[in-house]
Order: C-alpha cells, then sequence, then structure tokens
C-alpha cells in the first residue's frame, strides 16, 4: 500500500489551487492500510492518503474502459484517473482494525466553474448619483428622467442576484423620485445597512450635452455614461467596473433660423442599461453565494438566504469558526422558504455564532 | 373459449410490457447505483490482508466504469463475418469514456469464497449535471 502513498499524495497536492471562481463541495473518504510489522504510523499515513484520495474522486474522476468479446473469449481494462483539488481535511475518525488502520475524514474541496449561475447573490444598490445637465430640457428631458427611472427598476431585475434593496422600491412614489434639485434617485437608500453576504452596486450617471458646432451649423448631442463600482460586502474589495456609454444625436440647425433641419427622435436609455446588466450578470453569475448565520441555537442555524438565491434543501454551507480560522463546520440546509434558511450541523464541533459568514458548496 | 383466453393472456401481457416499458423511460431515478466485483486471490499483494485491500480497490474501480456507463452510456462497435453459411469470426466491444463526479461508497460486502462486492452512488441532480456540460476528450 505504502507505493501508493507518493504518487496518491503528488496527485491530490500538485492538483491546481488558484480557483477563484470556483464553486466548493463538501467531500468525505475513507481510507485503510495495513499494519506491516508494527509500523503504525506508515500505515496511518498510507491509509489518510487513501482516504484523500477517495475524497478527491468525488470531485471528479475520469473513467476510460473497455471490453472485448473475440471469438468467445472475453477480455477487458478499464482505467480511473482522480482529478480533484481538497483545500481543507479534517480526520473525524481513525484507529486498528483487524491487523489495518482505517482513516475518516471529511473535508471541502473545489468544484469546476460549470455550476455558475445556479444561485443568485444578495446585492444592495447604494449611491447611485444622477445628474442630468441644465441645457437638457423639453422633451428630452421628459424622455430621459423616464429612461432613468425605468433603467434602474431593470438593472434590478437580475437573474445572477437578488436587489435586497427591492422591497424598498415600491415605497418610492414617481413624485418623490423626481427629484428636480438633485436627480439623485436613489439617495433615499443611503441609509440602509448593506449586506455583509453581499456585494454593493454604486456609482454615478450622468447625462451631458456635447457641442459639436460647425461655421454655420449648431450640432449637439447627448451623451450617458454609466460608471457603476462593483463591491464586495464582505472584503470590501471592488471587484468590478461597469462603465458604459451612449451617445445619441440632439440638435442639428443652422445659425439663424429657429427650427432644426432635422427633427430627432426621443433619446432611449433602455440599451444603454440593458448592457450594462448584461455585465453585472455576468461578473455576479459565478460569484460565492455567502449567508450570515442570523440565529444559532439547539434547533438549528438559521441562513440570510432561500429560495429566493437559489438554495434548495439539502445543500450545504461551509461555515468557518470566528475564533480560528482552521475550523470549520459543515451545515446542511433542511428546510428553505423565500429568503430563509434553516440548517443543522454535521458535527458537534466547533460551535457556530450568529454573525458567523457562511459559502455555499455545490 | 380457449383461443379466447389465450388472446387475453397475450393482450394483458402486451400491455403489461409496455407499461412497464414506458414507465421505465419515464421514471427519474433518485440516484444512480453500481456494483463492481474483484477476487482477492488473483490481486498482487505480499499478504493476504493487502490483496484484500487491492481487490476492494479492484471492484470500486469496476463499479466506477460502470457508474461511467450509466451515466454517458457505452458506445459499442462489431463484426460478425459468415463464410459459406458457416461464422467464421465474431468480434465485439464496448467502451465509456467520462467523467464521474460525487460517487460515494455504499457498501463493500465479502462475496462467495474470495471475492469484494462494491457498490457506488451518485446523486440525480449530479448526473444530470454532468451530462449538461460540454463533452470533454482526455487521454
Amino acid at each position: 500500500m505504502q507505493k501508493y502513498l507518493v504518487p496518491i499524495l503528488a496527485l491530490v497536492i500538485a492538483l491546481p489551487t488558484d480557483e477563484a471562481h470556483a464553486g466548493l463541495r463538501y467531500v468525505s473518504g475513507e481510507g485503510r492500510a495495513v499494519i506491516s510489522g508494527n509500523d503504525v504510523t506508515s500505515a496511518r499515513k498510507a491509509a489518510l492518503a487513501d482516504a484523500l484520495y477517495e475524497a478527491a474522486a468525488q470531485l471528479g474522476t475520469k473513467v476510460k474502459g473497455a471490453s472485448q468479446l473475440n471469438n468467445g473469449i472475453y477480455k477487458d481494462e478499464h482505467s480511473i484517473l482522480v482529478d480533484g483539488h481538497i483545500r481543507q481535511h479534517q480526520i473525524v475518525a481513525e484507529g486498528r482494525e483487524n491487523g489495518s488502520y482505517f482513516v475518516k475524514i471529511d473535508g471541502i474541496g473545489n468544484s469546476d466553474d460549470s455550476e455558475c449561475g445556479s444561485s443568485r447573490v444578495d446585492l444592495d444598490m447604494r449611491k447611485v448619483r444622477i445628474q442630468i445637465a441644465n441645457g437638457i430640457t423639453g422633451y428630452n428631458y421628459n424622455a430621459i428622467v423616464a429612461g432613468l427611472r425605468h433603467g434602474i427598476d431593470y438593472l434590478g431585475e437580475g437573474e445572477s442576484f437578488r436587489v435586497t434593496d427591492q422591497s424598498h422600491l415600491p415605497a418610492i412614489s414617481g413624485a418623490e423620485r423626481d427629484n428636480h434639485s438633485t436627480f439623485d434617485y436613489m439617495a433615499q437608500f443611503t441609509s440602509s445597512q448593506p449586506s455583509l453576504s453581499g456585494y454593493s452596486l454604486s456609482g454615478d450617471i450622468l447625462v451631458e450635452r456635447i457641442r459639436n458646432d460647425g461655421l454655420l451649423t449648431n450640432v449637439t448631442d447627448i451623451q450617458a455614461t454609466l460608471s457603476l463600482k462593483l463591491y464586495d460586502n464582505y472584503t470590501g474589495s471592488q471587484i468590478g467596473l461597469i462603465r458604459k456609454s451612449l451617445t445619441k444625436a440632439d440638435r442639428r440647425a443652422i445659425y439663424g433660423f429657429a427650427e432644426p433641419w432635422q427633427q430627432q427622435p426621443r433619446i432611449d436609455l433602455h440599451p444603454l442599461f440593458e448592457e450594462a446588466r448584461a455585465e453585472l450578470e455576468h461578473k455576479l453569475a459565478c460569484q460565492p453565494l455567502r449567508a450570515a448565520v442570523t440565529e444559532a441555537g439547539p434547533s438549528g442555524i438559521m441562513l440570510s438566504v432561500g429560495a429566493e438565491n437559489g438554495v434548495n434543501e439539502g445543500d450545504y454551507f461551509l461555515l468557518t469558526s470566528t475564533a480560528s480560522k482552521n475550523q470549520w463546520q459543515i451545515v446542511q440546509v433542511e428546510t428553505v422558504n423565500s429568503r430563509q434558511a434553516l440548517a443543522r450541523t454535521l458535527k458537534p464541533n466547533p460551535k457556530i455564532l450568529a454573525g458567523t459568514t457562511a459559502l455555499l458548496m455545490r | 373459449m380457449l383461443k379466447v383466453f389465450g388472446a387475453s393472456v397475450l393482450t394483458l401481457t402486451l400491455l403489461g410490457c409496455a407499461g412497464l416499458s414506458e414507465g421505465a423511460m419515464n421514471a427519474q431515478p433518485a440516484t444512480y447505483r453500481a456494483i463492481g466485483y474483484a477476487a482477492w486471490s488473483i490481486q498482487s499483494g505480499s499478504n493476504a490482508k493487502q490483496k484484500q485491500l487491492m481487490a476492494i480497490k479492484a471492484a470500486k474501480t469496476e463499479a466506477m466504469r460502470d457508474l461511467a456507463e450509466k451515466i454517458h452510456g457505452a458506445l459499442v462497435s462489431g463484426r460478425s463475418i459468415v463464410v459459406a453459411h458457416r461464422g467464421d469470426s465474431d468480434f465485439v466491444q464496448s467502451s465509456v469514456e467520462g467523467l464521474v463526479r460525487g460517487a460515494r461508497v455504499v457498501s463493500i460486502i465479502p462475496v462467495a469464497q474470495d471475492s469484494y462486492e462494491v457498490t457506488l452512488e451518485v446523486d440525480a441532480a449530479e448526473v444530470e449535471a454532468l451530462r449538461n456540460m460540454p463533452p470533454r476528450t482526455f487521454r
């Protein structure tokens, strides 16, 4: 058995480690090795390697096989290649049994990116400052105000994220949002607390008028620029910048003539928000789904995410102890409602406290 | 009367078959299971204990192959040659290649005199995810 120890460990250790967007998966394994002589230490190491191999196999095993029947003579051959990265593991049971040593482990492994989009992360829309240049008036101004109002609503209707401030939106009537003095529609949201387990979006939307006059011609365009920064609330780091721009012809006139030579259609801001939401979806689709532990007690662990986030019964969450990063707990979701999930711990220790962050594993 | 009885039995049998077949096609199992066997007496190892562990590994590998066939299907090819109404040669080959994820050991049972039976299981949701993945080729 020991001759397999080096290649097995080499395989498990040499697998790629830099998988920033990879999902996590709960794995377990049991390994056995014969105790040769009284060398329990070597047998234990071999059993651990075997258990890691079995656990890694749950992350991905490539199977190849062929069977042949040639004039009544049967022959077959098959091989398996284990390909999985175990990030952390811990021994849950070990001991001697009938001349061999056994080790049982559980662990956390990286799963590949194919599961992007299977969950929806929480997104706070905050401090989106909107400015419309004073020179824009009349039907263009009305079209821009309507377009911004519709655009912000549209931006919040993503498939890979759930806007946690959405519940505030219906409370804002058209008159309140149509604030001519500041054009700051989102100012109402700045006092709310961001979700620690989610993401935040903030930035500026600027609508201005650009002059491209000639000697005899009065030519102006309207340019709308959307610049939004995406933050990870848990780490506080900026994880993306969405910058989109849209230019539309405004006035086409000859000096001395009051009427423009060409009437321009109303500006439509929808394509701007369409592009921005597509990029936002792309950036958030592969982000891990995190949750905060809102309650921890004998009845279970209450998590701040639910069916609206794509959480299902039976899903596993990884919780790292706030006391020690090396100690972790795994909980399994038992019941889910739209915004919360009740989970049960798989091990007695470590104890989980309210406020701990949990990470979905699939 | 006997003819009528015979026809009825045939009709009932056919109906039963059709129902079973349709049900089998539509049924979505919650898990996929596969079994592998290996004898420990033919394994390499310096003592019986080591041979037994190797047999468990071989049985697991065989079960894994069975699981891969259930998930991805098997490619079957064959050639039979008949010369002058006499079977000359007969060759059948089946091969499988695919990725298996989330397989867990359900049981390891010693069977017969010197063999092990290993049962593996994988969730249907896992199988569905694997089937939806783009095809991969590996060496």
